[in-house]
């Protein structure tokens, strides 16, 4: 199924792998360009590490491509791409949550909080997101920030639909509790 | 107010507009009139806002580069999961085992060389034995030796009429005394000669 790098671009995620699976390595460098800047973005808000989340991206796609051969196009490819992803993502939030224990927390490289695009409220969430714990963050950061569906979270996480809808719930409320006093400070500062 | 912690379990969905119709209308009346769920809404929607805001995220230029290098290079190797995870785990058992193996050895070695050692503790605790009850022995020699120190008159006396049942030579042959030149007074003990098998040394013993 050779086809040329003009007509990949008009295929489907589901039909680029199957040329991967051809061996068209064009066909992962497309799906590279269209998945690097979600996934980048949602793995550098779970981490808050710009070095590690490059590397887990760059892990993600070495093993979407060695992989390539067990991918079922029944499933959606975005799904299973974050399914790897996240999985990555976990493993490193669990090997930071124990170094953390042991008092070796991996230095964490936070873009500046102001000047950013996102300013001083952005800081101030981001703070606040990265105080939840993972079970809830990661459900956060996939629905507020990466716009997933529920359905999509619940397929990439394998966990119940149900299950997820709570805990971005949840979430929110921790997340509200947190903010609440902070943004009225704000507010006010910005008042007066 | 009544219905505050089930408005909040539904809040996301009712900020969401994924309630059937009836139960989004009868959240909407109760966040009207309770200032409590107005205010939660209120700081959700803002969150919500900040959170579309925050800026996106971009992977370094060079990415796309650097994961084709590697996809490249992983094709022109070996492939790993079909030749070299195989190769390894095919030797994999190797280092448990091999560890295993010199802790068994280990193990047996140290019980072996604690059982000899106990075996030769055993072995000098018998010879300790044996001299403590060598030592202990009291091999009577010769004649029974008397000592005679001066003691009281009627003492003497009754030695005296002792030593007639006895012989010169048994009651002060080792003494060198004879029995009519005792003196005034005198105290005798009765003392064995025993001889050490080991040392040699002759010790005197009172019964």
């Amino acid at each position: 199924m050779a086809t040329n790098d003009m007509g990949l671009e008009q295929l489907s995620d589901r039909q680029l792998m199957l040329e991967l699976q051809d061996g068209n390595q064009a066909a992962l460098e497309l799906l590279l360009s269209r998945y690097k800047s979600k996934l980048f973005n949602t793995i550098y808000r779970l981490i808050q590490d710009r070095e590690t989340a490059q590397d887990i991206l760059q892990e993600t796609f070495l093993r979407v491509y060695r992989e390539r051969k067990s991918y079922n196009p029944v499933y959606c490819f975005s799904t299973w791409v974050y399914t790897i992803a996240l999985n990555l993502t976990k493993n490193e939030m669990k090997r930071r949550t124990r170094w953390r224990f042991f008092g070796l927390a991996p230095s964490e490289n936070h873009s500046h909080p102001v000047g950013n695009g996102g300013g001083h409220l952005g800081y101030l969430l981001e703070q606040a997101i990265n105080k939840l714990p993972d079970r809830y963050k990661i459900v956060l950061v996939l629905r507020d920030i990466s716009q997933l569906s529920y359905e999509e979270i619940a397929q990439s996480l394998r966990l119940p639909l149900g299950t997820v809808k709570s805990r971005v719930n949840r979430a929110r409320l921790m997340l509200q509790q947190t903010l609440k006093p902070k943004l009225e400070n704000y507010e006010r500062l910005w008042k007066s | 107010m009544r219905g505050c912690g089930r408005v909040k379990k539904l809040i996301s969905c009712y900020l969401e507009k994924d309630l059937d119709p009836g139960l989004q209308q009868e959240i909407a009346e109760h966040i009207k009139f309770c200032s409590e769920c107005y205010e939660t809404e209120k700081t959700l929607k803002r969150i919500s806002a900040i959170a579309r805001d925050l800026p996106e995220e971009e992977p370094s230029f060079d990415l796309a580069e650097k994961v084709m290098e590697k996809v490249g290079f992983a094709n022109e190797s070996i492939p790993r999961t079909t030749r070299v995870f195989p190769a390894i785990r095919r030797w994999v058992w190797a280092m448990p085992a091999t560890a295993a193996l010199v802790v068994l050895l280990f193990l047996i070695d140290t019980r072996l060389n604690r059982d000899s050692v106990q075996l030769m503790d055993q072995q000098e605790q018998s010879i300790s034995q044996q001299n403590t009850l060598q030592d202990q022995t009291v091999i009577p020699e010769g004649p029974v030796e008397f000592v005679i120190d001066n003691w009281n008159p009627g003492t003497r006396s009754q030695v005296a009429s002792s030593n007639q049942s006895l012989s010169d030579s048994q009651m002060l042959g080792s003494a060198g005394w004879p029995a009519d030149s005792l003196p005034a007074s005198f105290r005798m003990y009765v003392m064995p000669v025993a001889q050490n098998q080991m040392t040699g040394t002759t010790t005197r013993r009172p019964y």
